[in-house]
């Protein structure tokens, strides 16, 4: 082996040494972007779940919020009261003010 | 090397093949390919909840359902039907006539509650569904159901207000539906990154009614009850307070229920105190009296001599009563409610003055009261009067009018002259809570404050010395006139079929209430002295309870 043979191996090998880092950090860059890909897609799959899941929770909550409202003012209406107060013997026992007998009135 | 190249042409046919079909997919057949991913959905505006001038609800939404079958997904059908009516409770039969076998889908049962919906599901059955809407539930019944109307469906099918308020604000009420574009997957999830358009609607505005709801029932309660006492066949209780021209109760009898509207005649529907007319007889007739004084052509203590009938033409004018008492003052002949002295005031005020006076309280055009339905009463033109017609029209005879009208006119007289526009819409409430406020609206002044004064102390003189003796409250100053009108058929009166109403206001100082009541041909006693007036001290007494009105 003569003197220009070696130093062109030598050449060789410098030039070869970047072009493996290259495809191994190529090939890191890949992998990365391929795991990244992966994670956003798991991600977002994830996420359709978690709104389809409120979607479902709201629909709910405002029927049941629809029912509790339909409860309550039908527990609060004067139909109902009237009724109620009939069972107590409310309208019975205190009738209302008379006009009549205002003495009567003031001094309550 | 040949394998390589046969790899090579498999992968280029492949990627040829597919760029293929993305060319055919995206230039002629894109719209049925998008339509699988990308959704639009209709975002349904929930319609405007009605409230009392106290904010507690006259209507309100609820969810209901239909209960449908997939016949040809239905296993048993028999023990099905069977296990469905032990719920539901409405008949074997009913629903088997309802189930065909032949068809895909068919409704089983409409209305269902919640309750109802649960119970079925837990049988568990495949094969049957629900489908789900909103309608409209009425906490307090049908208290004001002309007045609030009821909702029904277009003939697409769609919700739509009639009569009443629902009628009247059925835009505002039912809102603006909005829209929602997404891209979905297979499953039916929202792909995150893809499009996610969502065009925002509006819920229907919130009505503040001007009604107050234990002033409505109580107004309800006695109108039922004056029918069947006096065995009436209809009848109407309006209360307005007459400085704003808020309606605060109006009920009319018979009615209907408005969650099941369809159960009843279309003639139940129509609001009888805006789309019927009538001749208003006597209670007209301070009307004239206040036209008569404003113009100074009469003084309140002017005597008039009531010696007997007065001949017009080949008519003669007589008194209810056929009696004739001589020298009588203005106030007396409100009080005897003579005809022939409303001839004499109505000579005095003079022809132009009538029609002119006719216009300016409002006869002949709509009030504009914010209810679906309200007609307006026919008015003759000037071309068309005779002079019976201008004796006539003194005492409620040859004109007709709308109750609504006469509550508005008779307004002007209790609030210091006032012309003013009934209502029954006192806010607007939009889904942001931004509250819209409908001002009370002040049209002119046609009487003057002293006319005001004279013609409610002679209308409180009428009650205290009128022809009958009523249950009048003690210690309070209430005003008002009876009115017995014949029904006119086929051009005669009839005088077993009456009109008998009463308007009266209270108290007399400073009214706080102006009330008309109305019955359509009473069968116990044709005089509204005996059926309307009576019914009207009912109710102004429970309005000096209720409103706190302190005696003097």
């Amino acid at each position: 082996m003569n003197y220009h043979q070696r130093s062109h191996r030598r050449v060789q090998q410098k030039k070869s040494i970047p072009m493996i880092f290259f495809k191994i950090g190529a090939a890191i860059v890949i992998l990365v972007f391929a795991i990244g890909n992966i994670t956003v897609f798991a991600k977002s799959v994830q996420l359709s779940d978690n709104i389809v899941t409120l979607e479902t929770d709201i629909q709910k909550v405002k029927k049941e919020n629809v029912e509790l409202e339909k409860k309550l003012y039908s527990q609060n209406s004067m139909e109902n009261l009237e009724i109620m107060a009939k069972q107590l013997g409310f309208l019975k026992q205190a009738g209302p003010i008379s006009l009549d007998d205002q003495h009567y009135a003031l001094a309550r | 090397m040949k394998r390589l190249f046969t790899l090579f042409v498999f992968f280029l046919f492949t990627v040829f093949a597919i760029l293929i079909k993305l060319f055919y997919i995206q230039a002629f057949s894109g719209d049925t390919y998008s339509g699988n991913y990308l959704r639009t959905t209709r975002i349904a505006p929930v319609r405007g909840i009605i409230f009392d001038r106290n904010k507690e609800p006259l209507v309100i939404n609820q969810s209901s359902y239909t209960l449908f079958a997939e016949p040809k997904n239905l296993e048993d059908s028999f023990n099905t039907l069977k296990e469905i009516d032990s719920i539901l409770n409405i008949g074997e039969a009913t629903l088997e006539g309802r189930f065909d076998k032949s068809k895909d889908w068919v409704a089983l049962a409409r209305n269902l509650e919640e309750d109802q919906k649960k119970k079925l599901e837990k049988l568990n059955i495949h094969g049957l569904g629900f489908d789900e809407y909103s309608k409209r539930y009425y906490p307090e019944a049908s208290i004001a159901a002309h007045l609030v109307g009821f909702v029904g469906k277009d003939e697409d099918g769609d919700d739509i207000g009639y009569f009443g308020v629902e009628g009247y604000y059925d835009k505002d009420l039912q809102g603006l539906p909005g829209l929602l574009k997404t891209e979905r997957d297979i499953l039916g999830r929202p792909i995150v990154i893809g499009t996610q358009n969502k065009l925002k609607g509006e819920n229907g505005r919130d009505f503040v009614l001007t009604i107050d709801k234990r002033t409505q029932k109580m107004a309800k309660e006695a109108i039922e009850k004056a029918i069947e006492v006096y065995k009436a066949q209809s009848g109407c209780i309006t209360i307005i307070e007459p400085n704003t021209g808020e309606i605060l109760a109006m009920d009319c009898a018979p009615d209907f229920d408005p969650s099941e509207y369809f159960k009843f005649n279309e003639s139940f529907f129509k609001n009888p105190v805006i789309s019927d007319v009538f001749e208003p007889g006597s209670i007209i007739k301070p009307l004239w009296v206040a036209a008569a004084l404003n113009e100074q052509k009469i003084k309140s203590y002017d005597m008039y001599d009531e010696k007997g009938p007065i001949n017009i033409g080949k008519y003669y004018i007589r008194t209810w009563d056929n009696k004739y008492h001589g020298d009588i003052s203005i106030t007396q002949i409100l009080q005897q409610s003579s005809n022939v002295g409303m001839v004499f005031v109505g000579d005095k005020l003079g022809e132009e003055n009538i029609k002119k006076y006719l216009k300016a309280y409002g006869f002949g055009e709509k009030t504009n009261i914010d209810l679906q339905g309200e007609v307006s009463s026919y008015l003759r033109k000037d071309s068309q009067w005779r002079p019976i017609d201008f004796a006539t029209v003194t005492f409620g005879q040859g004109i007709v009018v709308t109750q609504i009208q006469m509550l508005k006119a008779f307004s002007v007289l209790v609030n210091g002259g006032w012309v003013v526009e009934p209502h029954v819409v006192k806010e607007m409430v939009s889904e942001s809570g931004d509250a819209k406020k409908i001002a009370p609206k002040k049209e002119k002044r046609i009487l003057t404050e002293k006319t005001s004064r004279t013609i409610r102390q002679m209308l409180y003189e009428t009650v205290n010395h009128g022809e009958a003796k009523w249950n009048i409250p003690k210690g309070y100053k209430i005003g008002g006139k009876t009115g017995t009108a014949q029904i006119a058929i086929q051009g005669a009166y009839d005088a077993s079929k009456t009109n008998a109403s009463f308007i009266g206001f209270g108290p007399v100082d400073n009214p706080k209430f102006l009330v008309l009541v109305t019955l359509n041909q009473p069968q116990t006693s044709p005089w509204a002295s005996e059926t309307s007036a009576p019914v009207f001290f009912e109710v102004a007494r429970d309005l000096l309870v209720q409103y706190n009105i302190p005696p003097k």
